[in-house]
């Protein structure tokens, strides 16, 4: 098949991830109204709540880095043709990982600089506990053929469940406050990055600096190339001495690096312990960020803060009682479904073009031969 | 050959728990039978739901989204079932007929427009989480009592001449006749006294096992997963048969969601926790057969019960760790079952009519 680009495809790989927001955005809408609510007032709880002042949209932009970590860990594996769904499981070990540094390195004396030490032993111990559970699945997955969607979920589940156990009562974590939590965190992310009192924080750019990495290593670096073949097409690539199962291990502990770096980043970033259930979701909202920004890195960065408003506004409909903030989950899969979908038009349109061409083509030649 | 071992292991299975039954004292054989009724009550929504997935994977459809079909069919049941009076019966229908749209979407999606199916999976599954949590929160007022299946001692108890004689009246109903004749008959009336879905579905699984390996119809789904191209050619309507078991197992799974409703009589957010995935690995750990699946199920259920044993020992383990152990287990057993497995040639690709 050849592919001639031309501006009109370029025109649908742009527009699609816009209609489908649109589209999406309309159904959520639609369904807040056959529910019987009010649609205008659950809007205006929305926006007021996302982007109301000037703090309220730092919050909201505090949501942003680990949104794009988690989209990393889905965009990373599935650039290797791996479908890494353990994001949330990847959240989960790395926030519990950098939570302890956070909360014990302090005290072993290791020297203070602003906290900025035991930050970055943080972020390191977050990518490193969320790439080996990402790691985990790879391995079952090269060595024993284990379908990683599946083993990716159940990980999730038993991260949820270990953290759990980690600062619940019998745990080796729990405060002995009563409730279920760690101790508090001596060293946190500083709030009030570039928006003062808001809980903005540099994992912004941390984010950022992800994203670029992302770029750099898929489309500048060798390796990173490999995986892309390995993706495309791991028969081709075994044939020309590409290593398929070493760069799937790769591409799951970056992934789940990424994941870990997304529970860091949250941890860190809003909260000041260890505390149950702390990823609202964003292992799942990662894979929606990843698809509607089609794995480029400037599409997830910008899709990342779109769901970061999403988030947030569905947040404050929840808060203020008007809605769900489950809502955003069903405005999240109807972009997904139709950003997948959308492939079908985009390839019947490629199918109709190349017709259209063949019968001009035709036409011509009859005409020649007419003459 | 391959199935005969399964055969061999279930009938071993079921010699061992009758000779325990038989001759083990009694502290130890009252504790296996209520871990046996209990990994019965816990694998029966499971097996529900694999068997049903059996079908969509043999016809080469891999439905990720069992997990948000089961949601939506808990919800439906449970919705259902409080508006009708409690009738489980008519929630039921309503439960699986829920699951039923939702299955037509991934269909439309899958094999129609040829999506890629893992992700519509994925995405199913986040939209039912979605859909079911936003909407519960709204019908949550019209809870209302919801009753289980009637058990098998209530059933019996209602046939002609055979009800006296299989089943005896206590003060709050009725039980099996075999409680309380012996230690044996106690430990066989533990295990036995189950809901009467647990009888009808395990029928149900053995009857889709012979559809699916010595019916026309069984041959047809079978071909299209392994050889859609040659059924094709055959004029067998491959995208027909696709929709056909995706919609028929979408039944099944909204069902089985609908039995942990009716199990523990209410609904919760994500009340599915992963089991519409544990359903799909039974499907590959019982080798994509339907009993197989049943087996699997038993294994993975087992693996659930284990609390109810070790509370019954008497060890103490938080219970966060033994909530981890059915999908350890479940990872387990997709990891030990490399190369063995009967994965359909065709699974999870489109089919494009030329």
């Amino acid at each position: 098949m050849k592919k001639n680009i031309s501006t009109g495809d370029v025109l649908i790989k742009v527009l699609t991830p816009i209609v489908a927001v649109g589209v999406a955005l309309i159904l959520g809408m639609i369904l807040i109204a056959l529910l019987g609510k009010d649609v205008g007032a659950a809007m205006g709880d929305f926006f007021s709540g996302a982007l109301g002042s000037t703090v309220r949209i730092g919050d909201t932009f505090s949501k942003v880095a680990p949104l794009t970590f988690t989209a990393l860990a889905f965009a990373i594996a599935s650039r290797c043709g791996l479908v890494n769904i353990g994001a949330e499981g990847q959240f989960y070990l790395g926030g519990i990982a950098a939570g302890v540094v956070a909360i014990y390195a302090p005290g072993l004396g290791i020297p203070a600089v602003g906290g900025l030490v035991v930050l970055v032993l943080a972020i390191i111990a977050g990518f490193a506990a969320g790439g080996l559970w990402g790691l985990i699945a790879g391995w079952l997955k090269v060595s024993f053929g284990a379908n990683e969607v599946i083993t990716t979920v159940m990980l999730n589940y038993v991260a949820l469940y270990l953290n759990r156990y980690l600062i619940g009562y019998d745990g080796p974590l729990y405060d002995g406050s009563g409730q279920p939590q760690s101790a508090a965190f001596q060293v946190t992310f500083p709030k009030g990055f570039l928006i003062k009192g808001s809980d903005l924080t540099f994992a912004l750019v941390l984010a950022i600096l992800g994203l670029v990495f992302y770029y750099v290593f898929f489309f500048q670096m060798k390796k990173g190339y490999e995986m892309r073949v390995v993706g495309l097409n791991p028969t081709a690539a075994e044939y020309s001495g590409i290593k398929v199962k070493n760069n799937a291990l790769l591409s799951m502990f970056m992934a789940g690096g990424f994941g870990g770096l997304a529970g860091t980043s949250e941890i860190l970033s809003s909260q000041s312990r260890i505390l149950q259930d702390f990823s609202s979701n964003y292992g799942f909202d990662g894979i929606a960020v990843a698809l509607l920004g089609q794995l480029h890195p400037v599409g997830m960065g910008l899709s990342a803060a779109l769901f970061a408003v999403l988030k947030s506004g569905g947040l404050a409909m929840g808060n203020k009682g008007t809605v769900s903030p489950y809502i955003v989950s069903v405005i999240q899969a109807f972009v997904i479904i139709l950003v997948v979908a959308s492939v079908f038009v985009q390839n019947e349109y490629a199918k109709k073009k190349l017709i259209k061409q063949a019968k001009a083509k035709k036409a011509a030649e009859t005409a020649e031969k007419g003459v | 050959m391959k199935r005969k071992k399964g055969l061999i292991i279930g009938i071993v299975a079921l010699l061992v728990i009758l000779a325990v039954g038989l001759f083990a004292p009694e502290n130890i054989s009252s504790t296996l039978a209520s871990f046996i009724a209990q990994d019965l009550r816990i694998a029966l929504p499971l097996a529900v739901a694999a068997a049903g997935l059996v079908y969509g994977e043999r016809s080469g459809v891999l439905n990720l989204g069992a997990e948000g079909l089961m949601l939506t069919g808990a919800l439906f049941t449970w919705l259902g079932t409080s508006l009708m009076g409690g009738n489980p019966w008519l929630g039921s229908l309503l439960g699986m007929f829920s699951s039923f749209l939702m299955a037509l979407l991934f269909a439309f999606l899958v094999i129609t427009l040829r999506s890629n199916q893992t992700v519509i999976g994925v995405s199913i599954n986040i939209l039912a989480l979605g859909l079911t949590s936003t909407i519960y929160r709204v019908v949550q007022s019209m809870e209302a009592p919801v009753y289980n299946f009637p058990s098998i001692a209530e059933v019996l108890s209602k046939l002609p001449v055979l009800g006296p004689v299989l089943t005896s009246p206590t003060e709050t109903g009725v039980q099996l006749a075999i409680a309380g004749t012996s230690t044996f008959g106690n430990y066989l009336n533990t295990i036995l006294s189950q809901n009467v879905m647990v009888y009808i579905g395990i029928a149900f699984i053995i009857f889709l096992q012979f559809v699916l390996f010595k019916t026309d119809l069984g041959l047809k789904v079978r071909a299209v997963g392994e050889y859609p191209k040659a059924c094709d050619t055959l004029g067998i309507n491959v995208f027909r048969i696709r929709y056909g078991a995706v919609l028929f197992s979408s039944l099944l799974a909204g069902f089985a969601g609908g039995l942990l409703v009716l199990d523990i009589k209410s609904f919760a957010e994500n009340m599915t926790a992963g089991k519409g995935f544990i359903a799909i690995a039974a499907v590959i750990f019982g080798k994509y057969t339907p009993i197989g699946a049943l087996g699997a199920s038993l294994v993975f259920g087992g693996a659930q019960a284990l609390q109810y044993l070790v509370q019954a020992i008497g060890w103490k383990i938080p219970g966060d760790l033994m909530n981890m152990i059915p999908y350890l287990v479940t990872i387990i057993a997709l990891a030990g079952f490399i190369g063995k497995t009967h994965k359909p040639a065709a699974s999870t690709i489109p089919y494009t009519k030329e």
